[in-house]
Order: C-alpha cells, then structure tokens, then sequence
C-alpha cells in the first residue's frame, strides 16, 4: 500500500541523516527560543501598549472560557507554572483538562537519582495535583505509572481515580506497575460515572470485571485491554454495555480462550488481537470490520459477515506456519480482502492440491523473520493464489550468516542457473514488486526471475540488499555477516538478474551504505 | 453520487452571503465559505441571513482576515470530500500530501501578525465559532508560554498579579515540580 508509493523516493544514508536531524533540531530550537524574544507576540515595542495611551486587551483579560482554552493547549509543566501568573490563571489551573502523567511530566528521565526516590517523587506529584484538581473539566486521564513499581499502591489509584474520572471525560488511560496486576481491580462504578462522554478507554496490568450494571457506555468508541484479567463472560457483559465500539485491542488477556465479537457491534471497523496465550478461537460477528490485526500462532478464525473485510495482518513472527496457514485456511474470510500482511518465523510450505484463492487482493506484504534455509521460490504459490496483485512486498531478512544455499559460491564458476519449473501463470495487474534483505539464495533469484517472466504489467522492481529502507528512508543497522550476504545479493542480481530486465521495468538496485555498512567489513576478526 | 453530489456542490457554491463589519463594510463571501463559522451556519439554517449579516464585534480589518482564513480552508474541506472517493493511490495521497504542507505555510503566514491583531482574531473566531481558527490562534498564544517563568508571562502580557504574596507562596510549593 505504502510502498508504492514510494518509488522515488531515494534512500539516505544513516549517518547523512543523523547530522540532518541533528542540524533541524538545533536550527528548530534556535527558532522556537526566538519565537520567545523577537516573535510578534513579544516585541520589545509591546510594553509601550501598557501606557495609558492605546489599551489594548490583555490574555488576563480575554473572556474566561477563551483564556481557559489557550491554558488547555499548554503542556502540563508549563501549564501549572502559569497557574502562579494570577488568581484567573490558577481558577483556569485548578480544571485542567488535559492531566497526562509520565515520567517526562516531572522530567524524572533525566534526573540520575535512584529510581525509588524518583517513583516516591512522581507518586507525590500526581498526588497533589489530583488532590488539588477541583474535578470538573477533565477530559484527559491518563496514568503512564508502570515504572513506578511497588511505590504506586491500589490505595493511590482508587483515590486518584476518583479525584478526576466524573461525567465529562473523554479519555481514560491506565498504564500501571504489573506488580499491581493480581492486586488492583479497576472499579465498575467509576466507569459508570463516565458512562455518557467517555470515548476512549485503555487499562494494562489490572484485573477488570464488568457487570451489567454498569450501563450504557453510549459513546465509546475505542478500547485497549492489555493483560487485563477479565474473563470471557465478563468480556461479553462489557461488549453489551457498548454499542459505538470503532477499535478493539485485546492484548495479552490470558483468561480468554474464546473471543467472540457480537453482532450488535455495527461501528467496529478496527479488530486487533494480540497474544492472548490461552486464546483458541475467534469469532467476529461485528458486520463492518474492515481491518484486522492478528499477531499470535495460528489458530481457527471466523467472520460471520467478511465481505467488510478490507485490510489483514496475520503476525505469526516466534511462531510456524502463518504461511502455510494463510494459503489453506483463510479462504472463507477473505472474499474482499484487498491488502494482506504476513509474517512468520518458521515455514515448511507443502503446495495445496487446490490453494486459497485471494480474487480482490491487491497487495501483499511477506516478512520472513530470520528464516535462515527457507525456499523462497515457494512463495509462488501465494503469486498463484493472487490473480490481481498489484504490489508485492518481500522482506527476505534480516540474515544473521551468509547463506548456506547461496547461488554463489566460491569454488563454483557456473553462471548458468538451472531453474525449478513450476506450472505457468500470468500476473497482469503486478506493477511494483520490492524485495527487502535480497540475498544470494538460490531461491530467491529463482522467485525474483520467475516474476519477471510472468509480469507483463511490471513497472517498478527494487532489489534492496540491505535490511531495508522501508520505513525510516534510511539505512538500517546491519551486521559485518548481514553486509557481506548483501554484497553476495549484489553480485547475484548483477549476474543472473540484470540481463533478464524488460525494457518497461526500471530496476532499483540498493546496495550497502559506503559509509556505515561497507567499513565494518574492515574490522577485524573472524566472521562468525 | 458524482453527478448529484457535484450538482448540489455548485448550487451551493453559487449562493452568496453578505457579512457586514462593524463598520459597516460589506463582504460577499460563498455560503461553503461563510458556514466555516459555526454561528453563521445557524443563522443561514435558521433563514436569517437576508440583507446580510451584521457582524457588530468585528472589524472590517479582522473580518478580511477571517475570510481570508476561511476561504482559504474551505477549499481545503472541499478538497477532502474530494479525495475520499475511489481514488486511494499513493500518488493521490502524494497530492493530499502536498496539499496539507501547502494549508500549513498558509496556517503560518496568516499568524505573523502582531499581538493586538493575534487577540482580535481569537476573539473574532471565538464570536463567530470557527473551531480551526479559534485553535491555530489560541495555539500560537499558548506555544508563547511554554518554557516561561510566572514573571516572565505577565511581563509579556502585562498581566497585573492579583495573588496575595501567601496564596502565591502556596500555589509555588503546589508546583514546585514544574519549576525544578
């Protein structure tokens, strides 16, 4: 999806970017500390409109509910020290909206003290605040305490949360020490004072256990739990209490081994599961999910209604057989699905009689995670399986060895490349194909050269030897190994596929960075 | 769709709104334009925008650069209904893309202006509800503070300090932390 959109981009080097960066921010901050001397709003001319001559309206005299505004889009740090400007300023304080609490909050990060000392100071902190709060006008809670470990007991969090989550709050954030996760339970009844305005809901490491009494949860629209102890029922009885659910994230919840996404729930656009150890079967029956997000082994997943289906990520990285999984089991829930993901660890693909067919998919993203022997040449099966492909995605790495199947090999001066046969296809929608992590494989260029036979719509293929400019646009960190297996990749492309290159393909080769990749072949050392 | 959807955008488009100042200058500004003001909007739906709108706590020099602001935003909304329809290729996102930096130049421009100008307009947006401009314009005031000392924000503001020294000393030891 992204990716093809990315054809002119150029990849840069890391180094090259760093000094960028590093330059953007001293000129920004040059920029922002001249914003505070010479800007407009602070000329040196401006104190002369203090003069009795020319009134002019002051911040301290805007009306109440438009200085209340601009104090509200002030970070909290430089918000409660403009609470001691005037007796406006600290009423304006005193119902500040937007009470995010982290480490960076109290600029603990960069303050060396022990760590205990710094979790009593940040628990300290939180704590005259929120008891200082009048309680009307938050809109924003959100508690990032995990660092905060035994410090943070369930006693400060019950008093907390009552201290600011009252009808009015949009967004409540719980990230809490895990030490509390057996002994904190996060009561009913404060989501229920809630239950009108609050969109957004997110709780870590705490025990949740919903009951119907807790009402109608008419404007909630997106939910994270994240090893949240709550049970399957419980889970349903939260699920009815909400009808304008758009994102759902289950993470890490162990007690669930059934997932079942009712009907009712006519918004949800946005399903993400991820690791829930004990989890064995998902049901979705929401009618509009479009995009699912999947990252745990592979395991059997219905959709009552999966023609909404748009957007899919089966994560099966640490696990085996996502593949495999994908092209025999996923048919009956991707009759629309346009952008597939995958990723998997281990795979030992046996080619279907008859493979799941992907008729609308349109881009295909795999990831092979450190698959160190894995026959590349058998992801055919999934070019097969796509009849309307339009971009192919393939990262091949990230390789911690030279290949042991490389096509080049030291001894061996043969050029000619005996090639697998497999049974014809044509792809005529295919216009960009990138390879990530493109090594010497044998299988590899075998994949890479059967592509180019059977795209006549090719426009756009990039061989990227190095672990990817993907996503930052610059170079990745690679191993001495990693560099030496991305100039073999080099060398294999010049050799077998360069000369196969249509005229109505333009071909990006991306080496190894001469400047950070290429010096760590001179370090010294025996390769591992 | 395309063919009604675009008809009804002309049709709308066409219809012209007189605001007038408060001193009494005249400006006939497109209904897609003026309904970027929340208050307008209802007076438009409440059918009372006949023989304009009189616009008495905004000056003719502020109302120009309300308009200018919301014209310029308007066809940014324009533009969004636009690019939701089949089209969702990178190259369009490209265009999004360019599109959006080009609002953001103009976003800056428009706010280097001095103070007195800077207040008229959060107050002008505050009054006729334009939630974009009213936030771009409260924005640049509270980006101004951060970073400062109580001190230095009433000197830069001439904010008189009505706290007695006590209440000062206590609200201080409350924040202490965001002195440190």
């Amino acid at each position: 999806m992204s990716s093809s959109g990315d054809q002119n981009r150029k990849p840069m080097c890391r180094s090259v970017w760093l000094r960028r960066q590093r330059a953007k921010m001293k000129h920004h901050g040059s920029t922002v500390s001249l914003a505070g001397t010479r800007g407009p709003l602070c000329q040196k001319g401006d104190t002369k409109f203090a003069g009795n001559t020319a009134p002019v309206l002051e911040l301290d005299k805007l009306p109440e509910d438009v200085l209340h505004h601009i104090h509200s889009l002030v970070p909290l740090r430089d918000a409660a020290r403009a609470a001691c400007v005037s007796h406006r300023f600290l009423r304006s304080w005193r119902r500040f909206p937007n009470l995010t609490f982290n480490w960076e909050t109290f600029r603990l990060n960069l303050d060396g003290g022990p760590l205990c000392e710094r979790a009593k100071k940040f628990a300290n902190g939180i704590h005259h605040i929120l008891q200082n709060h009048s309680g009307t006008g938050v809109k924003t809670l959100d508690l990032q305490v995990r660092p905060c470990g035994d410090v943070i007991t369930a006693n400060h969090l019950d008093i907390w949360l009552q201290a600011a989550v009252k009808s009015g709050i949009i967004k409540l954030a719980l990230d809490i020490p895990r030490i509390q996760s057996i002994r904190f339970n996060f009561s009913c009844s404060l989501i229920s004072s809630a239950a009108s305005s609050l969109q957004s809901f997110s709780l870590s490491y705490c025990g949740f256990h919903p009951t119907p009494t807790i009402g109608c949860l008419r404007s909630l629209k997106n939910v994270s739990l994240t090893l949240v102890h709550i049970s399957e029922d419980e889970l349903g009885c939260f699920f009815d209490c909400t009808i304008s659910l758009e994102k759902l994230e289950v993470a890490l919840c162990d007690d669930i081994t059934f997932l079942k996404i009712p009907s009712h729930l006519h918004q949800l656009r946005i399903l993400r599961v991820f690791v829930c150890r004990r989890l064995q079967v998902i049901e979705i029956n929401a009618p509009k999910v479009s995009t699912f997000l999947f990252r745990a082994p592979p395991m059997k997943i219905s959709i009552s209604n999966p023609s909404q289906l748009k957007n899919m990520t089966m994560n099966g990285q640490c696990y085996s057989g996502m593949f495999q999984y994908a092209l025999t089991k996923l048919q009956p829930i991707t009759s629309n699905l346009q952008t597939l993901t995958l990723l998997s660890s281990v795979e030992a693909l046996n080619m279907p009689v008859s493979p799941d067919r992907f008729l609308h998919l349109r881009n295909l993203k795999i990831y092979c995670c450190g698959m160190d022997n894995f026959d590349y040449f058998s992801l055919v099966y999934f070019l097969k399986a796509c009849p309307t492909l339009e971009s192919f995605f393939l990262s091949a790495g990230p390789h911690f060895d030279l290949r042991r199947d490389s096509i080049i090999h030291e001894y061996s001066h043969a050029d000619s490349l005996h090639r697998r046969r497999t049974a014809e296809f044509h792809q005529s929608n295919l216009k960009k194909v990138t390879i990530t992590g493109f090594c010497s494989a044998k299988s590899l260029i075998e994949l890479t050269c059967l592509i180019l036979e059977s795209s006549s719509s090719l426009r756009f293929l990039v061989l990227d030897t190095t672990g990817g400019y993907d996503n930052t646009g610059i170079c990745d960190c690679m191993e001495r190994e990693a560099v030496m297996e991305a100039l073999r990749g080099v060398e294999a492309i010049k050799k077998y596929i360069k000369g196969k290159v249509p005229s109505s393909v333009h071909l990006e080769v991306l080496e190894p960075c001469g400047r950070c990749h290429i010096p760590k072949l001179r370090k010294l050392g025996p390769a591992r | 769709m395309a063919s009604a959807g675009s008809g009804d955008e002309k049709a709308a488009a066409a219809a012209m709104i007189t605001l007038i100042s408060s001193d009494n200058e005249k400006f006939e500004v497109t209904e897609a334009t003026a309904t970027l003001s929340q208050t307008i909007r209802h007076m438009i739906e409440d059918g009372c925008t006949d023989g304009g709108v009189p616009l008495p706590n905004v000056t003719s020099k502020i109302l120009a650069r309300v308009i200018e602001y919301c014209k310029k935003h308007a066809t940014a909304a324009a533009g969004e209904e636009g690019s939701s329809s089949s089209f969702s290729d990178a190259a369009f996102l490209e265009v999004d893309r360019a599109f959006l930096e080009e609002l953001e130049e103009f976003d800056d421009a428009f706010l280097e202006v001095d103070r007195a100008t800077l207040f008229d307009l959060i107050l002008a947006a505050n009054y006729l509800d334009i939630k974009g401009l009213l936030n771009l314009t409260c924005q640049k005031v509270a980006d101004s503070v951060k970073g400062k000392t109580p001190e230095q924000i009433r000197e830069m503001y001439n904010i008189v300090n009505d706290l007695t020294p006590e209440e000062e000393a206590e609200i201080r030891r409350e924040t202490q932390w965001a002195f440190e």
